[in-house]
């Protein structure tokens, strides 16, 4: 059975959070579409749990407003708020059944017997524990108990669901299981979902969008594929997946508009700031040469080799060079030869490459 | 195997050898006692079952128990929330509060109420300043009551912390954004997961006040005894050896009977013994 609910819109409107002199959020500005799958990531101490208890209502912003469906919800209470959570290791009743955690939420929402029963029964079998009902929270195991959790926030339909890093205590096989189990709740009920997490392979697969957070700000708003390919600074592309990255200069160029200098390498690019910056390739987009194939024509960086991973289909070498280092993938027929140690050059396509001003320059 | 059992069941001795000589065979004398002096037989029974006297002193000391644990559960149970829920440094400085006049011999602290409480005493000087009636409490059971729950309240406050500080604190955050305001929140979900601090609290602080001495003594009026004193009478003054076992024995019943209870109350509410275990019992 399709139960579909219309999600709510969810706006942050510069909601910032002090503790004392702590910051511990800032200037939070965010626009979450009906029916979205938002993922909030970041590091421990980032802003991103502090952005989500002050959306719950368990923290008063010191500042800025919150607006759910275009209401102002800013000082509503929690228990009006409507909204459904998945707390980080679970937060199950310990002294009621399965069922009557489940029915908890049911019962504060006005729902009449059988109409709890319903409901109840419905959740269940959306994360197939129907035989669990009557067991108590203590007699589950961890995944189990997730599931628990994820179908009393589930039962009552709330038109926005919050999702507290739901998956962190469970080992990495159940955690990509019910990551599936996520994926398919959220289309089947429609509920708006904003989801903390501190994984980025758990924010890339699970959202639609990803908020990154660093030191109380959000650092870049974008699709899982935008910001991937296209990160606004060294934070976003080191904190979302592998990269290399490379010290340097923008130039005024000859025939571009602009040309990152390192040493006697120059690189056209597309980019208007100039001075120092660094130039960041993703791992895939960079090639290993020997250095006896140099040619005029491709820009490159001399480097060196420090270890070589096989991880099945390609080979991940790390690699470090003047000022600059990170991660190259490359397909295991191709680059086997190499070795630790070995001296090779770096080289990618102009296009691929992205250019943040350096972290100092902006100091 | 066996020879690691033996070796390590020789450090049990010494405890075991104590509480043999020390607590076992004291009881067990006295048992026997009551049916066998002054002659054997079942009259220091009898005389516990008809004696009128006996019935108010057995009457008075059961509800003095319960009037006192029943306090002690109504004062403790906000402060030890307020312990369970504050930052470590108030936490501390609560748990020294609690435990400071626990530090002070019970003699000192009844002769610090008989300060207080007696005709011209503190109180009286206070409610006279207020322009209430000065009232006789020396030497009456609010007298004893009011001593028992000061000494009592470390007993009923620590294992109702124990059992708070192992409640999850976002179980009633859990309940509110389902929809729970704060006091149905607690209500439904912190107030019955501290049950079994508030059982535990309550079993040691009934039984305690089953033996209370110095306090009633000092406190209380001869006229209106409690068991331990009518025993004390009984035995010390009186030579009563037989009589003074019954009130004992009587006294063992009770402990028993309110374990049986409170075993039963918890069980009818779902709450586990194995969480009383967690509360130190």
């Amino acid at each position: 059975m399709r139960t579909t609910v219309i999600g709510a819109s969810l706006r942050l409107d510069g909601i910032t959070k002090r503790f004392g002199a702590v910051t511990a959020a800032s200037d939070i500005h965010l626009d979450v579409e009906p029916g979205e799958f938002i993922s909030l990531l970041g590091p421990s101490g980032s802003g991103k749990t502090t952005t989500l208890n002050m959306i719950a209502g368990f923290e008063e912003p010191s500042d800025g407003r919150i607006f759910i469906n275009e209401k102002d919800i800013t000082g509503i209470p929690i228990h009006l708020r409507n909204i459904g959570m998945v707390f980080q290791g679970y937060a199950l009743f310990p002294h009621m059944t399965v069922e009557k955690n489940i029915e908890y939420p049911l019962k504060q929402h006005g729902f009449d017997k059988s109409a709890r029963r319903a409901a109840t029964d419905d959740a269940l079998a959306k994360v197939s524990l129907e035989q669990f009902r009557d067991r108590m929270p203590a007699q589950l195991s961890g995944g189990q108990q997730q599931r628990v959790a994820l179908a009393r926030a589930i039962a009552y339909k709330p038109p926005l669901l919050l999702m507290d890093e739901p998956l962190s205590a469970l080992d990495k096989g159940l955690r990509e299981g019910l990551q599936a189990e996520i994926r398919r709740i959220h289309r089947d009920l429609g509920t708006t979902v904003v989801y903390v997490t501190h994984d980025q392979d758990e924010a890339l697969a699970l959202s639609d969008r990803i908020v990154v957070f660093n030191e109380g700000r959000i650092q870049q708003v974008g699709t899982p594929i935008e910001l991937y390919t296209n990160p606004r600074n060294e934070f976003v592309s080191r904190f979302l997946g592998e990269s290399i990255h490379l010290d340097g200069a923008i130039e005024e160029g000859s025939s571009h508009k602009g040309e990152f200098v390192r040493e006697e390498v120059r690189i056209p690019v597309n980019e208007d700031h100039r001075g120092p910056v660094q130039l960041m390739i993703r791992p895939e987009s960079v090639r290993l040469i020997d250095p006896k194939e140099k040619t005029a024509s491709m820009p490159s960086v001399e480097a060196t080799i420090t270890d070589k991973v096989y991880v099945g289909h390609s080979i991940k070498f790390m690699v470090t060079c003047q000022g600059g280092g990170g991660v190259v993938r490359s397909s295991a027929a191709e680059s086997d030869d190499y070795e630790i140690g070995q001296e090779v050059l770096l080289t990618w396509e102009p296009e691929q490459a992205r250019v943040f001003p350096h972290a100092k320059s902006i100091a | 195997m066996s020879n690691q059992q033996s070796r390590s069941s020789v450090l049990a001795w010494p405890a075991l050898i104590l509480v043999g000589v020390g607590f076992i065979v004291p009881v067990v004398t006295i048992l026997v006692m009551s049916v066998t002096e002054p002659e054997p037989g079942t009259q220091n029974f009898e005389w516990l079952a008809t004696n009128s006297t006996a019935h108010d002193i057995i009457w008075r000391t059961i509800y003095t128990a319960v009037l006192a644990t029943l306090i002690t559960a109504v004062l403790a149970y906000p402060y030890a929330y307020l312990m369970a829920t504050s930052s470590t440094l108030v936490r501390s400085i609560l748990m020294v509060v609690v435990l400071l006049p626990f530090w002070t011999s019970m003699m000192v602290r009844a002769f610090a109420w008989i300060i207080i409480l007696q005709n011209n005493g503190l109180l009286n000087a206070v409610l006279e300043a207020v322009g209430v009636a000065p009232m006789t409490i020396l030497g009456t059971n609010a007298a004893v009551l009011i001593g028992m729950c000061q000494i009592l309240m470390p007993f009923m406050v620590l294992p109702m912390v124990s059992v708070m500080l192992g409640i999850d604190s976002r179980l009633p955050l859990a309940a509110r954004i389902m929809g729970a305001p704060k006091w149905k929140a607690f209500l439904q979900v912190y107030f019955p997961l501290s049950l079994p601090g508030v059982f535990a609290g309550s079993l040691i602080v009934f039984i305690l006040s089953l033996g209370f001495y110095v306090t009633p003594a000092l406190l209380g009026s001869p006229r209106q005894q409690l068991i331990p004193n009518a025993l004390f009478t009984q035995v010390v003054e009186l030579l009563a050896w037989g009589r003074g076992g019954a009130l004992a024995v009587a006294t063992l019943v009770m402990v028993g009977a309110v374990f049986v209870l409170l075993y039963f109350i918890s069980k009818l509410l779902g709450v586990k013994m194995g969480r009383l275990e967690d509360a130190g019992l």
